[in-house]
């Protein structure tokens, strides 16, 4: 009861103590919001002049590409008039007591929440769309017959993707072979040397890396390795896409090995353990979940590339299994069949959409619930 | 009886310019559990880890002069075979995750590659989960994640763990700095049935510990060595103005 009393009492002594300022400051800040609009309200409260401006780009772009200058000028003006009313709000707020602020507390927070689960959701609609709009498109074609086939010359109807659905199999697996054991080796020597110069620049390099466009890696392979062989060869496209894949797994490796605490580390060593047995026994077998979500999440990436694949693998109309010779894969079949002028072509690329959409989901799916056995409790 | 096992000549440890240890000597005899206690960063847990050579895990760490166990130095030793020989417990239990407790506590054998059969390994299993005063709680449930059982018992895995290795000292970073007083207590009693068989070493912030469980006491104080003696001749009548100020708590 006391402390009750005693707190009712101390609330408030935290109020600011500038009452007689009070109307000069509104006034101050009401003139610089409506002067300078979202700049001035920055003055007034700095979140909500950072939100008025962006608003007032989205505003102007959207009233000068659908309207006329009228409506820009409408648009501006409004913005302005919010300014100077959040400004004398905001201000206002200042100069309440405890108390006052206090009431609005629990609405304030329901407000955020709402807000925050309403823009959680409006992330998963394009996706929705995307998924529906191609199932919708697909799924009608994908039989027996699509799938154990290869595509009928122009003019024919019928055929299948078999070849293409075979190519991408064996593309991404090669790049699979080729990027795992490199990223891993790396994002382990990353995450166990941080400090070391070499460790420095080959971060830098994977960040790098990460940000090339998928088209100039494939223009790369095509002068190291389709100009030498003289051909077009599915080899190449999976060294194309081992290239997009390192930084993915390199960077997944890393992080997931650098959260693992060093007391395992430490407890290993103790027992008499060389370095490398440490690595392989504990390190990697702890971590495992982490870097295997890394690999799914790289091949899922690499899966429906088509722009390294162009100047690579190519494509073929035919069922090829050798590695030295173009090949057909999903991506690049939608990217032929979609942009020909064929009806029954656009049908094939949609299946293969749908297929392609259903691998990652497999994949993606699949290994949430085998990571799951490995998850450790550290 | 009374025969050192491990002999401090000389050891100076830094990390990079900053002297940790100054000058330390000392000398450990076989089956006795010695505590090291003082202020924290004096330089008690860096000692420990200059035994098994552990400080060359940090970077920038170093160490010099002679560390001696069974006569031979350690320093020029190699590194796996002294660790075999020095096992050591820290200061969070650390059981490995991904391994059940049966294979937590062979871990030693199985990281390390050596064959052994499967009565060996179930003979190995039973008998340091027995000392380590563990076997009752957990022989239904070996096969299952040592990440499963409490920070106590995960710390009497780890004890389990070192002795499996049958080595000559175990030492002991802290070993019930996290754990609550029952489970303190029943590590604090296992280091009495330890004593039988092994050198015990006992770095603690706790000196009701080091009395409790002690033979000898060493007391660092700012990288040096200040007093190493009879727990009861510390506790009762320490030699130097700084023990006898930092067992009466005048600073910690």
């Amino acid at each position: 009861m006391e402390i009750a009393n005693q707190q009712k009492q101390s609330l408030p002594h935290t109020q600011l103590n500038m009452s007689g300022g009070r109307e000069q400051d509104v006034l101050l800040k009401a003139l610089l919001a409506l002067v300078f609009g979202p700049i001035g309200l920055l003055f007034g409260s700095l979140s909500g002049g950072f939100i008025m401006i962006i608003l007032e780009i989205i505003i102007a772009i959207l009233t000068f590409t659908f309207g006329t200058l009228t409506t820009t000028f409408y648009g501006l003006a409004l913005v302005q008039l919010v300014c100077t009313i959040w400004a004398i709000y905001a201000t206002l707020n200042k100069y309440k007591t405890v108390e006052q602020r206090i009431k609005y507390r629990n609405t304030e927070s329901i407000l955020y929440k709402t807000s925050i689960v309403f823009l959680s959701f409006i992330v998963a609609v394009p996706l929705i769309i995307i998924l529906l709009y191609i199932i919708r498109q697909g799924v009608t074609q994908v039989n027996w017959h699509f799938l154990t086939n290869v595509p009928k010359p122009v003019g024919e109807t019928g055929g299948g993707i078999l070849n293409a659905l075979v190519g991408t199999l064996i593309i991404v697996a090669i790049s699979a072979i080729i990027a795992i054991p490199v990223g891993m080796m790396a994002g382990i020597y990353l995450s166990e040397n941080p400090k070391t110069r070499l460790a420095y620049w080959a971060g830098l390099c994977v960040d790098i890396l990460q940000g090339v466009p998928s088209i100039v890696v494939g223009i790369v392979v095509y002068f190291w390795v389709v100009k030498p062989l003289g051909t077009f060869s599915a080899v190449s496209g999976s060294i194309a896409l081992a290239i997009m894949m390192l930084p993915i797994v390199i960077r997944s490796t890393e992080e997931t090995l650098k959260l693992l605490p060093p007391s395992l580390k430490e407890a290993a060593l103790s027992l008499g353990v060389p370095y490398h047995r440490v690595i392989i026994k504990i390190i990697v077998p702890c971590g495992f979940a982490g870097i295997l979500s890394g690999i799914v999440l790289s091949i899922a990436r690499v899966v429906g590339e088509t722009a390294p694949l162009l100047f690579t693998a190519f494509g073929n109309p035919y069922l090829s299994a050798s590695i030295v010779k173009p090949m057909e894969s999903l991506p690049h079949l939608i990217y032929t069949y979609a942009t020909s002028p064929y009806d029954d072509w656009h049908d094939l690329a949609w299946g293969a959409s749908f297929l392609l959409l259903v691998f990652v989901l497999v994949l993606n799916i699949s290994t949430k619930l085998i990571t799951k056995r490995w998850k450790v409790q550290l | 009886m009374e025969s050192t096992i491990v002999s401090a000549e000389n050891i100076n440890a830094y990390y990079g310019d900053n002297h940790a240890i100054k000058n330390v000597n000392i000398k450990i005899n076989r089956n006795e559990v010695v505590a090291m206690m003082g202020p924290s960063g004096c330089g008690k847990t860096t000692f420990l880890r200059c035994i098994n050579r552990m400080h060359e895990l940090i970077p920038n760490a170093r160490a010099e002069g002679v560390m001696k166990l069974d006569g031979e130095d350690v320093y020029k030793m190699n590194v796996i075979y002294v660790r075999y020989k020095i096992g050591m417990v820290f200061q969070r239990p650390n059981p490995f995750p991904n391994m059940s407790i049966y294979e937590n506590v062979i871990a030693g054998y199985l990281l390390n590659g050596l064959k052994i059969s499967k009565a060996d390994k179930d003979l190995i299993v039973e008998r340091s989960l027995t000392s380590a005063a563990l076997w009752n709680e957990v022989k239904d449930s070996l096969h299952k994640k040592g990440t499963f059982l409490s920070g106590g018992q995960q710390q009497r895995l780890c004890i389990a763990r070192a002795i499996a290795m049958q080595p000559e000292v175990i030492l002991f970073d802290e070993p019930t700095s996290a754990l609550d007083p029952i489970s303190t207590s029943s590590v604090e009693n296992l280091f009495h049935e330890l004593k039988a068989n092994y050198t015990l070493i006992i770095v603690t912030h706790n000196m009701q510990q080091a009395a409790r469980v002690s033979d000898r006491t060493a007391f660092f104080y700012l990288g040096e060595l200040v007093e190493f003696d009879d727990t009861k001749v510390m506790f009762t009548n320490p030699k130097d103005q700084r023990t006898q100020n930092y067992i009466t708590g005048r600073f910690s």
